[in-house]
């Protein structure tokens, strides 16, 4: 059984792209973005093969967080134990319900507020 | 009884590329000045424990000043770090006179146009002042001795990330002293192998006797790729040249002694 991650951005959930699921054995690579954001790379949904394929074909989770310098390996860390939790459902950011777009995504024993998912914005291969 | 779903866990790789941390005591030697002449310039090398072959760029790092004591009006910043009338912007805390002021032990970053970098590899740091020849009066910032300069890194795309170990294709040697380990690519594309280059002692030291830096790293690799009781759905600092962890062991052995990794991946 995987472990379904669950993402949505502010906007209602009324449209098509505030809110995506996927699952966490299609992780491919997390990597920084730039000083105010990281990526996550997933096997897409479109199931077309994705490396039988001969272009590129990855869905994209891009998180745009509030801290500045040095915290991609702190986000990679949450983000990871989110991914191997027990699921099967898992929410990694949802802003849609934190008003005050304090994201969910945390290590085990820290607080909200360690982490301030601002953004999310998914990108689907299809 | 219900069954408990049990999501599949596997270890994930983390690697960086050699950026060090840099933090730095202003001496009187760094602030000399001569507001008439070239040395007007708050210089400062950071290149102490080098950055590889990278050259880093002012939009890869952040720069921090931890003041050594509390600043008045005669410790002059730029107009950017307060409102003009005298309010700290960083903090918000009303200081009564028309430039910001500090408390000793306070903590201020930078404006990213105050500073900027220089040398071959960007090793020199040259931060602005607020006043004097080629001021930045917006966002120049004049420090004194005793301040303390951090500068951190910014990881950027192409300078850190992680890969879930089943992504993990295998290693090839490229010389004695290189290895390439490849990943299928991010981006999936047909044929497409992102690697992580690691250049390493060409002989390695172990318990078992003297391997070579390929054999160690490979053996290694899949120890750590490996979930086990002790591994198994972890975050694993396999090259992590900012905070000296290798191969996930948090005491800072390198006994590889490797010394770059470069990130390159498929597009």
């Amino acid at each position: 059984m995987d472990n379904f991650l669950y993402f949505s951005d502010s906007g209602d959930l009324d449209q098509a792209q505030d809110a995506h699921m996927l699952p966490a054995s299609a992780v491919m690579a997390i990597l920084p973005d730039d000083g105010i954001g990281y990526k996550i790379h997933f096997e897409p949904r479109a199931n077309d093969g994705v490396w039988e394929s001969g272009t590129p074909a990855f869905d994209l989770v891009d998180l745009t967080h509030a801290f500045a310098v040095g915290n991609f390996k702190k986000f990679a860390k949450a983000t990871v134990e989110r991914i191997n939790a027990i699921g099967p459902f898992t929410v990694v950011a949802d802003i849609e319900h934190n008003d005050d777009s304090i994201s969910i995504v945390r290590l085990q024993g820290e607080g909200p507020g360690m982490y301030g998912i601002t953004e999310v914005a998914v990108t689907s291969a299809d | 009884m219900a069954k408990i779903t049990q999501a599949k866990k596997e270890n994930f790789l983390y690697f960086t590329h050699k950026r060090n941390k840099f933090t730095h005591t202003v001496t009187a030697a760094n602030v000399d000045t001569d507001f008439n002449g070239a040395d007007e310039n708050q210089t400062f090398s950071i290149a102490t424990g080098g950055n590889g072959v990278d050259t880093l760029t002012a939009g890869q790092i952040d720069v921090f000043i931890t003041h050594a004591n509390d600043k008045g009006e005669y410790t002059l910043v730029g107009s950017g770090y307060n409102d003009g009338a005298g309010v700290l912007v960083a903090t918000g805390r009303a200081s009564g006179s028309a430039v910001a002021t500090y408390k000793a032990g306070e903590r201020v970053k930078l404006a990213a146009g105050s500073y900027s970098l220089g040398g071959t590899r960007g090793e020199t740091l040259t931060i602005d002042k607020q006043n004097g020849d080629n001021a930045d009066t917006t966002n120049g910032y004049n420090v004194v001795a005793g301040d303390k300069i951090d500068v951190e890194f910014e990881p950027i795309a192409g300078t850190a990330v992680v890969y879930p170990a089943d992504i993990f294709l295998g290693a090839k040697g490229a010389s004695t002293t290189s290895t390439v380990l490849m990943f299928k690519a991010k981006e999936g594309v047909n044929d497409g192998v992102d690697t992580v280059t690691l250049t390493h002692a060409a002989t390695v030291a172990t318990n078992k006797g003297n391997m070579s830096g390929f054999a160690y790293i490979s053996d290694m690799m899949a120890a750590v790729c490996e979930a086990t009781h002790f591994s198994k759905g972890d975050f694993i600092e396999v090259v992590d040249m900012y905070d000296d962890i290798f191969f996930g062991d948090p005491s800072g052995r390198n006994a590889a002694a490797i010394t770059q990794s470069i990130i390159a991946h498929a597009s």
